[in-house]
This record gives C-alpha cells, structure tokens and sequence, in this order.
C-alpha cells in the first residue's frame, strides 16, 4: 500500500517529518538526508518511544592510538536519537550505533513526480521519472 | 595446586624504617589499621610477630596447602608528600625482596607485587624497571583509595608499562590512608561494620572508570585484579553501566562493548565474605560477563581476620570448578604465573 | 487505612483493580516564578532564583534531559496537568502516579533557603495537583523536605502529614554523613510520628561534590549516572542498620528511586557474613536481610537490562525483586520506562503484579480498587 507523505519541498534536505498512515497508527518518521529520503518506524524497539521525534545529529566516532585516546564528530545528520533513553540509531539502516539485535523497522520510500503519481493513483506501475513538483511516497 | 592472590604480610615497623631510610624514618609510621575505624576485635587473625614473620607466614600457608601465595602489603594508600611516597613504595619492595622472596623458609612459595606511587608516574615507572626483571613479581599492586580514578589518563604510562612487562595490575584497598577523604561519598559513616561493608566501592569505581576510559581498547593484554570486590558486585554496578553506555554512548565512543564484556579478558575477583554466604555464588555458571567459576580467583587474606581457608571457598560448586577458583583460573590470567606453575609441575 | 481523598465503599461493582503504580513521576510549577509566589516572607521577596543550582553542566546527558514529547508548547517539563495525564493514565495503563515534584533542581547551599523551597512546593502541590489538577484522584503527593535541614523538615512533615494526600516522605540523596546518623534522626522521628514512608531520590544536590567517590572524581556521565545513586544508597542503608534507626521505628521504610537494585544483595550479604563480629560496637536485633526485608524498596527505573533478558530475570529473582521492587517510570525525564515494557519479560507474573503494584500498595497503604474514570474511558479501558 502507498501512502503520500507530502511535496519533496516540504521536506528540504536535514529536515524530517512523522506521519500517521491508518496502517501504522503510532507512525512513520521521513527523513530527507542530502536529498535522499530515508523511512523508519516511529517506535523505538527499545522500550516503545516515538523514535522520530527524536534528535537528529551525528555521532562521535574515537581516535584510538597507543596512547592517547580521543574523539571527532562524524555523520552529521544521519543519526537519531530516541527521545526516550538517547539510543542512538543510524537512519539509513535502521541499527543501534552499539553492537546490538535491536533494529528498528525501515520502510521503502520514494521519490515521485506529479505524473508518475497520477499513473500510480490509476494503478499503472512503470512510469519514467522527472523531480519538479515530486511527492515523496511511502511503501507500507 | 593452590594459589592464593591475596596474601597480606604486614611491614613490621622498626624493620620498615631501616628500609625507607632518613629522613621518613623520623616521622612515625600510620597504624596498620588506620586511626579512625577500629574493629572491636583484633583485625590480625594471628598474633603480631606471626604477621611480619616470612617463616611463620610460610607455614600458615604451607597448613592450608597453598603452593603458591601472592604477596601484596599494604603502604597506607597515598602519601601526601611525593619524595617519600616514592621512598615507602622503593623501601617496601626491597624489603619485600631481602626478607619475604629470598627467605629461605618461604621454600619459593611467595611471590612479589611491585608497589607503586601513585602522586609520581615517572617514578612509578623507573620503580617497575627497577623490578620488573625478576620474574617473582607478577604483579604492580595500586591502592584503591585514590585521589583520581584509575581511568585517568595520568595513570595510562603505568596500566602501559604494567601491560608490557607482563604484570597484572592489583587495585587493593590499603587499611589505612594517610591522606583520607570520606570512604564514602556521602560523608563517614559511623562504625567499623559499615566501613567493612563499603569497602567494594573503590574497586567498582576503578573498574568502570577503566572500563569508560578505554584503557583497554589501547592495552588490550592489559589485566586488573581486584582485591575488593566480588565479582556479584562488578557484576551488578556494570549492568547499571551498561544501560547508561546505551543511552549516552556518544559521551565514549571508544567503548565498543557492554561492560561485562570486558570481565573475560581483563578482570579477576579475588573471593569475598560475601561469596561465602550470597545465593549468587552457589551458582558457578554466572549470568552476564561469563560464569562466575571462571572469573573469580582464590585470595585467602592472610593475615587478616576475616580471611578464609581454601577449603571453606565455594564448597557448592564441582571439583573442577573449585580447582579453577583455587588455581587454574590465576595461572591462566596472571601473565608471569603460567610460565612459573608449568615449570614447577615439570620440576 | 483509607484517606479522605482516596477513601470510598470498598468492593462496588464498578470497581477497577489497581494493576500499576508509578512511584516515580516529576510534576513541576509552570515556571519557577509559579513557585516563588508559594514562598512565605520575607523569602518571596528575596533574590532567590539566582541561588538554585539548576543545572548540572559537567554531568548530563548529551541529549535532552526530558522526554522530548514530553515538553508542554509553554511551562516548563512536567507542568502541563492535560500533557500529563495523557502520557500516565491514557497513554499507559497506571492507575496511579506518586508525585516528586521538583526533581530537575538540586537545593541549595542555605538550608534555611532549601527549607523555605521545600515549603512553597508542598503548598503548591497540594492546591494544584493534589486538589485541582487531581480530578480522577490518580495523584498520590509527597512531602518535599531539605535532608540537611531535619528540623526544618520535621515541622514541615508535622504540617502535612495529617493531610491525605501527601502519603510520603521525599528527601535527595546526598548529605554530608550518611542518613544514619543522629543528626537526621529528626526527620526519620517526624515520618514515623506520621506513619509514613520516605523515598530517597537521586539529585544532584548543591552541597554535594559532584561526581566525587571513595576515590576521586568521576570523569563520564555514563560513570556518574551508574554509580553514583547505588553507592550513596549502599552507604545509607549499611547506616540505617547500624545506627539503630530502623530499631527505633520498627514501622518506618525507604524507597530508594533510580539507584537501581541488584546491588544490594551483594553488601548486604558482604555485612551479614560477619554481623556476629562486626554488630558489636552497636545494639541489633535482626540480620541485616532481614533489615532490607522489612524496611528497603527500591523503585525499577532505570530499570536494570541486559542484552539476554532471561539473565536479568534470574538475577531479579536471586535478590527477592517479588518483595523488594516497586514500578517507576521516571516521567518525563529522558530515561522514562513505560510500565508495559519496563520489566524482563521473563519474570514470574506474579512476580511481575507485585512489582508494579502489589508492593507499592502496601508500602503507601493505599486502595487495591478504584472507581473507573474519564483516563479509563479515554485510553479504552473502561
């Protein structure tokens, strides 16, 4: 099943929106990261906190050598951090930065022009694509 | 085979202060069992002169069937004044070389703990070179009431050096400190029973802050026994460590791994009171970290009062298991000790 | 005991069995200002708010401290009654919520100003989320007191405990000796007098030398939120026993909140090997387990986990987590743990019933059942 999110240009790259589709009541966050748009449950599979609504920011990454120990901030971004209990996930895949079986759930999601949409709303599938006036759409 | 990691001689005093020398010897010694909290009994389990005595030591260990005991005395935590910090720690280690490793009624069985000081890391490490070649060391032994958490890193050039010269690191809380700030955080509690208690809390500090620090994604053969704690304890403050670490891992990145996972590879518990009569330790096989039969060693605490004899230690669990607490499990994690166990079998 | 707010024909049939309590839940004034009106002369017209400690730079989390959709669009976190409700009683199944308010502000250096403070909270709690904001009578209040100003503290338990609404004694972590000592025996003396129970929070108060151990100075966050609760509460309960204050109020017990829980078993039991030695500078009667059993509960959140859950579920049951644990969410603050998800799964039901509810009603003596409401209806319980 499809679901609208919205037009492309209200989601400019670094920004995020959470939608509420009938199928997943507790919702969807769409994440647009340098232009490509990223999907993901809006329920932390911690402990059941509204993950999108969470900060989004990269991360530290260490600088361990013999000696001395150290840190620099990486992927500036592409992480989110659950409003609830800060574990951190990495939007494009889902996964906990720490080495864990926790993964939260992604979904397909793409990018569509206004005719495309229209062929899709008719039922026909395979459309070629242009940008303007796209509408990025969720796969759920 | 028997080996006991945590033996105990005490530093008789008019023979310390012919080691440690002028001017220190002017200044009267701290009582070996600090001046605030005293016990209401006698905190040696054995008279006096037996406690200093190498020969009567021997053959306390010799009745217990220990073959192989660590030696670890106390030199009263942190000295305020550098120079003779740096003196008390050289004078303890030479006297525990001329009277305690070369006595010849220890017949080989003691082995060394390199004392440290801890306000001086350039001495500390001229200290560990100075001692580092005679094999019988096979530990630096640190107090566990500090002025900063071992994490720190101006302690890093001693966890390296003890790393490479093949010496566990030993965190044992000294009796008595002559520099004392609050055993607790909240203020000196009343009574002897509840300093007892509390001991462990030191050890647990040290623990995480190594843990947190990365000291061990830099010194991967890096090993640390603690002298105070029970691996229930470690156990329990690093479950709470581990929910923290998920939560603001950003804050350490080097940490790659929950905290109990670093028991395996780089913490022993020497056995406590407590491993006597808690429900946890009936249990050999352990929850998180791995099972407790592997990662607790046997420290009998002579000549302490609340010591214990080999054969009243974790009398629930199988054979096998005992004999890992008893021995195998400190030969295979002291680095020098395996060498030195398997040469004595073959002798 | 039932009180007159909470009180009401036992067994009708429209009854709701109460499942969970939150023991743990921080309301706050709109703004610190809101309170400042609660405060008597000549404090309201003091400088004051530039004497609070409200922050705790060096040890924080690097994310929010409150639960981000916890945040009300004006007021400060916790203040809004219609935000709150939502989030505890529709949103989650908790019947009710014990309130510690003020949780995000250490007190200050001037015990005769944290005494003032603690008096206009209490004063303020009680016209707002006790008796207004308390509709549905799912606010059960505490009695805010400043730990190092007991004689302070007992006239403010004086004046409130005869009111039925404030159900427990609220004090923070830290002092400057543990909480066994004679010094403090005013405020354990009031509690007793009053029947009612005191809960010892994790704050980070302004006397306190932050992150400071046994050993030094903490360097992390993740150190300091780990350690230092559990270690202050070890200090307190070992002080407690031995001090006789649990002999002199054999009615009398604490709750521990955020401090965790599978610690304790390992000290206490570390005490109890040599009790018999060690008990004889003092008077005792009992071993210290059975202290813990009688007089010591501790609140789950953060509720202690592990990447295997049947791990923490066998060490829960070696530390009597059935009889010792009471449910916390800790709302709103960023480690909030919801009651549905908060314990291992693996527990015993039973086990699992009597920590989210069935200790907390008998530690805050409170109804078993309650009326159904509008939450109920709302949330599509009822």
């Amino acid at each position: 099943m499809r679901y609208e999110v919205g037009a492309v240009v209200d989601i400019p790259p670094g920004s995020s929106v959470v939608v509420y589709p009938d199928r997943v009541k507790s919702g969807i966050g769409v994440f647009n990261i340098d232009g490509e748009f990223f999907a993901l449950k809006n329920t932390c599979p911690h402990m059941g906190g509204p993950l999108c609504k969470g900060r989004v920011r990269g991360t530290t990454k260490a600088d361990t050598d013999k000696d001395r120990i150290g840190m620099h901030w990486v992927r500036d971004g592409e992480i989110i951090a659950c409003p609830w209990h800060h574990w951190e996930f990495d939007i494009k895949t889902g996964r906990t930065l720490f080495e864990s079986r926790q993964k939260v759930r992604r979904y397909p999601v793409t990018v569509e022009p206004p005719e495309v949409l229209e062929r899709l709303k008719a039922g026909v599938e395979k459309v070629p694509v242009s940008v303007e006036g796209a509408t990025v759409v969720l796969e759920i | 085979m028997i080996i006991d990691c945590a033996v105990h001689p005490v530093m008789e005093s008019n023979r310390f202060n012919q080691f440690v020398g002028g001017p220190w010897n002017l200044r009267q010694l701290p009582t070996l069992f600090g001046e605030k909290y005293g016990a209401p009994f006698s905190q040696l389990s054995v008279p006096a002169a037996d406690a200093s005595s190498p020969a009567a030591v021997a053959a306390a260990l010799r009745a217990a069937g220990i073959d192989r005991a660590i030696l670890a005395p106390t030199t009263f935590g942190y000295w305020p004044n550098p120079h003779q910090a740096i003196a008390v720690a050289k004078a303890a280690n030479t006297m525990l070389v001329e009277d305690w490793l070369d006595s010849p009624e220890a017949d080989a069985r003691f082995l060394g703990s390199i004392r440290v000081a801890m306000n001086d890391i350039d001495a500390a490490l001229e200290e560990i070179d100075r001692l580092a070649d005679d094999p019988r060391f096979v530990q630096i032994v640190v107090p566990a009431r500090a002025m900063a958490t071992y994490g720190d890193q101006r302690f890093f050039p001693i966890w390296r050096a003890a790393a490479e010269r093949g010496l566990a690191v030993f965190i044992h809380d000294d009796l008595s400190a002559v520099v004392e700030p609050p055993p607790t955080q909240v203020g000196f509690p009343s009574f002897y029973a509840e300093l007892h208690t509390l001991r462990p809390m030191s050890g647990i500090v040290h623990m995480t802050s190594l843990i947190c620090s990365g000291v061990f994604e830099r010194l991967p053969d890096l090993r640390v026994v603690l002298g105070d704690v029970s691996i229930h304890e470690a156990r329990a403050f690093a479950i709470r460590t581990f929910k923290d670490w998920q939560s603001d891992r950003v804050e350490v990145p080097w940490m790659e791994r929950e905290p109990t996972d670093y028991f395996e590879k780089h913490f022993r518990f020497v056995c406590q009171p407590e491993d006597e009569i808690s429900p946890h330790s009936r249990r050999a096989a352990g929850t998180l970290g791995g099972d407790n039969a592997s990662l607790v060693v046997f420290g009998s605490r002579h000549p302490y009062w609340d010591g214990v004899d080999p054969q009243d230690v974790f009398t629930a669990w199988s054979e096998k298991d005992r004999a890992r607490c008893l021995a195998d499990n400190a030969a295979a994690f002291y680095p020098r000790l395996g060498a030195l166990v398997t040469a004595q079998a073959g002798a | 005991m039932t009180t007159a707010t909470l009180a009401r024909p036992d067994d009708r049939a429209d009854d709701i069995e109460v499942k969970v309590i939150d023991t743990d839940v921080h309301v706050e004034p709109r703004s610190f200002e809101e309170l400042i009106g609660y405060m008597e002369a000549p404090w309201r017209d003091r400088p004051i708010i530039e004497r609070v400690p409200f922050r705790r730079a060096g040890f924080t989390t690097f994310d929010v401290a409150g639960r981000m959709d916890a945040y009300p669009e004006t007021g400060d976190l916790g203040s809004d009654p219609a935000m709150v409700e939502k989030h505890m009683f529709i949103d989650e199944a908790t019947d009710y919520a014990i309130l510690l308010p003020f949780s995000l502000r250490g007190f200050t250096v001037d015990p005769a100003l944290d005494t003032a403070m603690a008096s206009a909270v209490n004063r303020w709690l009680d016209e707002t989320w006790l008796s207004k904001y308390n509709t549905e009578n799912r606010y059960i209040g505490s009695i805010s007191v400043s730990v190092e100003d007991p004689v302070g503290a007992a006239r403010e338990i004086d004046k409130w405990g005869g009111h039925p609404g404030f159900r427990q004694v609220a004090v923070s972590h830290y002092g400057p000796r543990p909480f066994g000592h004679p010094m403090y025996d005013p405020i354990w003396e009031a509690a007793a007098r009053h029947d009612l129970p005191v809960s010892i929070h994790f704050k980070g108060g302004a006397t306190q030398p932050l992150g400071w151990t046994s050993t030094g100075p903490l360097q992390f966050f993740v150190e300091y939120h780990s350690l230092i609760a559990p270690m202050a509460y070890a200090t307190h309960m070992a002080s407690f026993i031995c001090n006789g204050v649990l002999d002199r109020h054999p009615r009398l017990q604490f709750l521990f909140l955020e401090g965790g829980f599978l610690w304790y078993r390992p000290f206490i039991d570390r005490m109890t090997r040599h009790w018999r030695k060690t008990s004889k500078e003092f008077s005792t009667g009992r071993t210290p387990l059975q202290y813990v059993l009688d007089h010591f509960r501790f609140a789950t959140q953060p509720i202690e986990e592990a990447t295997d859950p049947q791990h923490i579920a066998t060490l829960f049951e070696e530390a009597n987590a059935g009889d010792l644990l009471m449910f916390s969410s800790d709302y709103p603050h960023y480690d909030y743990d919801p009651p549905g998800k908060a314990l291992p799964r693996s527990l015993d039901d039973d086990v699992k019933r009597k920590i989210l509810a069935g200790n907390a009603l008998d530690f805050f003596n409170l109804p078993k059942t309650r009326p159904a409401d509008r939450f109920d209806r709302m949330g599509g319980r009822a």
